[in-house]
């Protein structure tokens, strides 16, 4: 214990007399949070539609069964209804307000003799246009197919009421940043201890440290546990400043409660010997950072930190299924958002067993001697 | 001093691949001794330290230190418990003071020695607060000796110890080593510097190309190699060449006018100095005592560069 002591208060030491490696501990968190806060956040739940609505009476009234249709789109909550004059072609109208106001290209149209069509049993189109590159348009058309469908189910009598039905994914009155936060913090446990890891293995071997402590009787699983110790409180440190940097900048208010507190230690834990397991094929401190990107790239968008997993292809899916990552951000969810606390304590075991599979095969890997 | 062996070698061998780096070869220190192995890079000097520092497994042979085998699990950590090592290019950790860099190396084994105890022994008392990273080539050298002491050590390995110091520097890093021979230390020493030899060891090795060329005391080594005492008469020139000549055989004179005449008895001496009396020019000359140098030389046909590079 004292060995595995020893080299958690030397790493230490050397960290916090690094200003450039504080400095980064504190920036990159805060970037992160506040750069991706800003871009994936910033509409919070809710998302604009364009509507034109072109079936009028002769009095110039809307038609009933029309403003029936704009008051479902209305009534759902996420849907923040711009009515698009009649005489103006739509398109142009919709662009330019859209850049003038910012809001998202979502245009739907109802045409002229839409209520009589229904009335005689026709088909009776809208159009609905889109911008197919902005994510929230996405999810902004779903909820409007969602309307429409249930619109449809009204009129042909299957559904006695006009309803949306909402199920909310997350509890109380939480917006996509708090949903967001978690997932970062999961990102940032994971970065800081996996460059950390292999960072420090490099540059100690390079500098001949490594051997010189294979001389003494230091064993390679204290090594590793000095090391991911160290690591562990780094990314608690970091994680810190994501929760701060997020209440602060975006006023996130999600629960940070024990499960969360473990969830936290135990994915350092986890990405730390992962770390240290790649730090064995990693010969120079010049390919470390290529080492840790080639690992922490695919999870960072594979493992539904910045979107939901439903989004991806089936494929990608299952691979998501087989990352560290998504089972932390998962938990980091379930304990902090979700109120799902068996999730969170499942999420637990899980990276828990996947923690000590990592590090044992680091310390069976790690090779100090040479052939 | 005694005759019992800290460290027993016999027909050791390392390969790589086609490569023998360590051909076959057999020495013993005894206890309480300095020990140099001598040789120029890739000699295969840093491979048989590794190898008793149970860094590397050797292919074949026997290597024991302290009566361990090098080979065994159980008795490798007994070895790394009782020696103390000095690696090549030796590094600590940057941003750790000298004491703190002695304390962490410390921690590693279940007895260490005091800190400042060691700092006054190596002489780094007043850089105690330094950051490693900001210590001078032989500052830390020093360090890594007292690093290498931190356990009390029955054994020391100091491989290329001066390798890349400046003169002083290693002037420096010789009185710490000295120190050590009075106190009673065995150290197996590692070195290209044949004068580092001379000077700290009681017993040289000369390895070239992974086999041991020759073995003995430095004194042993020079009076059965390294040929006879030779008298430089210093801008000698034609005259001293004219008056020696026709009594001596071997008599040569370099671009630079000196002189040089090979020296077999007392009594040559004698006569040689009285022939260069009798000359007013002849001011000043010296005798020059064969050295390991000279030993290196006859005995590979190469001298060896500051840098360690055979030629």
């Amino acid at each position: 214990m004292r060995k595995v002591a020893a080299i958690f208060k030397a790493t230490m030491k050397s960290w916090y007399r690094s200003k450039s490696a504080i400095f980064w501990t504190f920036a990159f968190p805060i970037l992160l949070i506040v750069l991706f806060g800003l871009i994936f956040g910033q509409e919070n739940n809710t998302f604009s539609l364009y509507v034109q609505n072109n079936d009028v009476y002769q009095s110039g009234e809307n038609s009933k069964i029309s403003a029936a249709l704009v008051g479902a789109f209305n009534a759902t909550g996420p849907l923040i209804i711009i009515n698009v004059p009649k005489d103006v072609d739509p398109l142009d109208y919709m662009k330019n307000d859209a850049s003038s106001s910012g809001r998202g290209e979502r245009l739907l149209v109802i045409p002229r003799g839409f209520e009589e069509n229904i009335n005689l049993h026709r088909s009776a189109n809208v159009s609905l246009l889109y911008d197919q590159t902005q994510q929230a348009s996405l999810i902004a058309v779903n909820i409007a197919q969602g309307v429409i469908d249930a619109f449809n189910a009204k009129l042909t009598g299957a559904v006695k009421v006009i309803q949306v039905e909402s199920k909310p994914l997350v509890s109380n009155d939480f917006r996509f940043i708090d949903f967001f936060v978690p997932g970062v913090v999961g990102l940032t446990v994971m970065t800081t201890t996996i460059f950390g890891s292999i960072e420090r293995n490099t540059t100690y071997r390079e500098k001949g440290i490594i051997k010189k402590l294979a001389t003494t009787p230091l064993s390679k699983l204290e090594w590793i546990i000095g090391i991911v110790s160290q690591q562990a409180v780094l990314a608690f440190i970091s994680s810190g400043v994501v929760l701060t940097a997020g209440r602060i900048v975006f006023n996130v208010n999600i629960s940070i409660n024990g499960y969360f507190i473990i969830l936290m230690i135990t994915g350092a834990l986890l990405f730390s010997g992962i770390g240290m397991l790649i730090a064995n094929f990693v010969r120079e401190p010049e390919a470390a950072e290529a080492a840790g990107n080639a690992i922490t790239f695919p999870m960072m968008f594979l493992s539904g930190i910045f979107w939901p997993l439903e989004q991806l292809p089936d494929f990608l899916q299952t691979i998501a299924k087989v990352l560290p990552l998504t089972y932390l951000s998962d938990g980091l969810r379930d304990a902090s958002i979700n109120s799902n606390f068996s999730g969170a304590l499942a999420n637990t075991t899980i990276i828990l067993i996947l923690a000590a599979f990592f590090i044992t095969i680091g310390a069976m890997v790690t090779n100090w001697k040479e052939k | 001093m005694g005759n019992e062996l800290a460290v027993e070698v016999k027909s050791l061998i390392k390969t790589y691949s086609a490569l023998r780096a360590v051909n076959d070869i057999s020495f013993n220190i005894v206890r309480d001794t300095v020990f140099a192995f001598l040789g120029p890079n890739g000699a295969g000097k840093t491979t048989t330290v590794e190898i008793l520092e149970c860094l590397k497994p050797p292919t074949s042979g026997v290597a024991k230190v302290l009566g361990y085998n090098v080979r065994s699990r159980s008795d490798q950590k007994e070895i790394r418990r009782k020696i103390g090592v000095l690696p090549q290019e030796f590094n600590a950790v940057d941003r750790l003071t000298v004491t703190e860099n002695i304390e962490f190396f410390g921690d590693m084994f279940s007895r260490r020695l005091n800190a400042e105890d060691l700092i006054n022994l190596v002489g780094l008392k007043d850089k105690e607060n330094e950051l490693f990273k900001n210590l001078s080539g032989g500052l830390k050298q020093k360090l890594g000796l007292a690093i290498a002491l931190v356990n009390d050590p029955e054994m020391l390995f100091l491989d290329e110890p001066t390798s890349g110091l400046d003169p002083t520097a290693r002037r420096e890093v010789w009185r710490v080593i000295e120190g050590l021979k009075k106190r009673g230390k065995t150290v197996f020493l590692t070195t290209h510097y044949m004068e580092e030899a001379q000077i700290l060891a009681d017993k040289v090795g000369i390895i070239e190309n992974g086999k041991i060329v020759a073995e003995g005391t430095p004194d042993e080594l020079i009076s059965k190699y390294g040929g006879v005492k030779m008298l430089i008469i210093n801008g000698g020139s034609s005259v001293a060449t004219d008056l020696l000549k026709p009594h001596f055989s071997k008599v040569q004179m370099d671009k630079n006018g000196d002189v040089s005449l090979h020296l077999n008895t007392k009594e040559e001496l004698t006569k040689a100095i009285l022939l260069l009396s009798k000359s007013e020019v002849i001011r000043e000359f010296e005798v020059k005592r064969p050295t390991l140098e000279t030993v290196y030389l006859k005995l590979t046909g190469k001298k060896v560069t500051d840098e360690g590079v055979a030629q």
